[in-house]
């Protein structure tokens, strides 16, 4: 496989972008990144705090539009976002107003192509609570979960069209120890459901470990690639072994020359 | 069964905390007129504020008229400025949180003349309208708009970014995005500027009756006064209180319970 090539099922092809600030010399928060990620795949990007990794998800997403270079993914470009990029971001971002079911089913009834594809939304629904452990609080408000289920409530949703990709950005960054690492369970357990392409965005050393096919790290503003670390140990994985500490190690000091200067 | 027993026990405990001033209160009245302790040209007692009430809701009280049309005139009144408060605010609230100019222009404006009570307007709006109809629309409207104002926008500013995401994330078409996530998000605060304004639309009203009609509850009130019929402007007074309390609590609340109790924590 073309690790870094433009030939992957997701593609990021010399992708560089540039925000607009007051004084007009421009924020370069990703500066020529060359990435190709495999069909159902798991990449976690692996970075400092505002090194632009989320940014790179935005491009993915279609949310943003890259300054120069181009993505696609499943071989089509990326110009918007659509139905086959489902997105959990980081702060629970479900309807505080519907209940776990109607979050689920919005994405199924929220334009006419969606609702030809899903004619029986509340079917589809039921069968994404399922799959991420909610059923019994399909009728329950977000503000009446814990953070951990709210995640679970957000998984479902974004799953609920079935894209072929998820794309998430530190979703369990918010989390307790506790419930971050059984989310991070419940998480492998879904994609080896449903062979998802998974782009995972995490600044923390010990959950790109525990998830990764690849791990992408990246280095502090303008966010470049700095080096793609491969993960063979089988899962569930012992972080703590010896392949993944010696990972870890190697993670460390090379985040630790990106964190010098913050 | 218990559990139940106790529940009830707790509101009737609240109950009793709530409420046993006010019924002290109305013992000592009642006391008094039994024994004609107060003057009924100071405040009336039971019997004459019963007599007064039953004539005027059959319209014996002197040219006083019946109660009940100047409460359905007072009602319309109500109805119709508020009603403009409430269209006119929101879509003001709206266009300002869309659009950061139109705020930066219209909030200095607002700033000054929320804190101008409405019935501050009486006179000009008088020079304006005349006595009668559209003074007391107007006068309302002015005095409910600017919370409503306020409300709508402060619940359209603070929906939260992400929300925006994931409609486009999941391609919401336009009728979907306002319908299921702009109202519902900004229904909060748009439902307790509404509140606010009910309120303070519903105070103005008799203050702007007694100027700027010649009908309506306050028309009413400040005839008494004028004949020197206490017990009238009294009973003007509770039925004033009973409808704002109706329509705050029923009105207001259920809408409050059907919208929002339910998902708010």
């Amino acid at each position: 496989m073309d690790e870094r090539g433009s030939t992957g099922f997701i593609a990021i092809h010399n992708v560089s972008k540039v925000f607009a600030t007051a004084d007009d010399g421009g924020l370069k928060a990703i500066d020529d990144v060359r990435l190709s990620i495999a069909e159902g795949e798991f990449v976690c990007l692996l970075g400092p705090s505002g090194c632009g990794k989320s940014t790179l998800l935005n491009l993915v997403a279609g949310f943003e539009e890259p300054t120069t270079g181009t993505l696609s993914c499943a071989g089509r470009p990326v110009v918007a976002p659509g139905p086959d990029r489902g997105v959990v971001f980081q702060e629970h971002t479900l309807f505080e107003w519907m209940t776990v079911r109607d979050n689920v089913i919005f994405g199924l009834t929220c334009n006419g192509p969606m609702r030809s594809r899903f004619p029986d939304a509340g079917q589809r629904a039921q069968a994404c609570i399922d799959l991420v452990g909610l059923r019994g609080f399909e009728n329950t408000y977000p503000n009446f979960l814990s953070g951990g289920m709210k995640q679970r409530a957000a998984i479902a949703r974004s799953l609920a069209p079935d894209p072929a990709i998820l794309l998430m950005d530190e979703p369990f960054g918010a989390l307790d120890a506790q419930t971050r690492y059984i989310m991070q369970n419940e998480l492998l357990k879904i994609w080896q459901a449903t062979r998802k392409t998974i782009l995972f965005v995490t600044h923390s050393i010990e959950e790109a470990v525990f998830l990764a096919d690849r791990i992408v790290v990246m280095t502090r503003r303008p966010a470049r690639i700095k080096e793609i670390v491969k993960l063979t140990t089988p899962r569930p994985r012992d972080i703590n072994d010896a392949a993944c500490s010696a990972i870890k190690s190697r993670l460390y000091a090379s985040m630790a020359s990106e964190s010098v200067m913050s | 069964m218990s559990a139940a027993g106790s529940t009830l026990g707790r509101a009737t405990t609240r109950v009793i905390h709530e409420w046993w001033l006010l019924c002290a209160m109305l013992l000592v009245w009642i006391i008094a007129s039994a024994l004609n302790a107060v003057p009924n040209s100071v405040f009336p007692d039971v019997q004459t504020l019963a007599r007064s009430a039953a004539g005027l809701v059959e319209g014996k009280v002197g040219v006083l008229g019946k109660l009940g049309d100047h409460l359905w005139i007072s009602a319309a009144r109500f109805g119709a400025g508020y009603a403009l408060a409430a269209g006119i605010g929101i879509a003001i609230g709206l266009a300002m949180a869309a659009s950061r100019v139109v705020a930066a222009l219209t909030l200095p404006i607002i700033r000054i003349l929320y804190p101008i009570p409405g019935l501050a307007w009486t006179p000009l709006v008088i020079m304006w309208c005349g006595i009668g109809e559209n003074a007391v629309i107007v006068l309302i409207f002015v005095s409910a708009v600017w919370p409503i104002i306020y409300g709508a926008f402060d619940g359209f500013r603070n929906i939260p970014r992400p929300y925006f995401l994931v409609c486009r994330q999941f391609g919401a078409t336009w009728g979907v995005r306002v319908r299921r996530v702009l109202v519902p998000a900004a229904l909060p605060m748009i439902l307790s500027g509404l509140r606010l304004g009910h309120g303070m639309g519903w105070r103005a009203i008799v203050g702007a009756e007694m100027i700027a009609a010649v009908t309506g509850l306050g028309y009413m009130l400040n005839m008494g006064g004028e004949l020197r019929r206490p017990e009238v402007v009294v009973v003007g007074m509770i039925v004033i209180a009973v409808v704002n309390a109706l329509l705050d609590r029923v009105v207001f609340g259920s809408l409050e319970r059907r919208f929002i109790a339910r998902w708010k924590r």
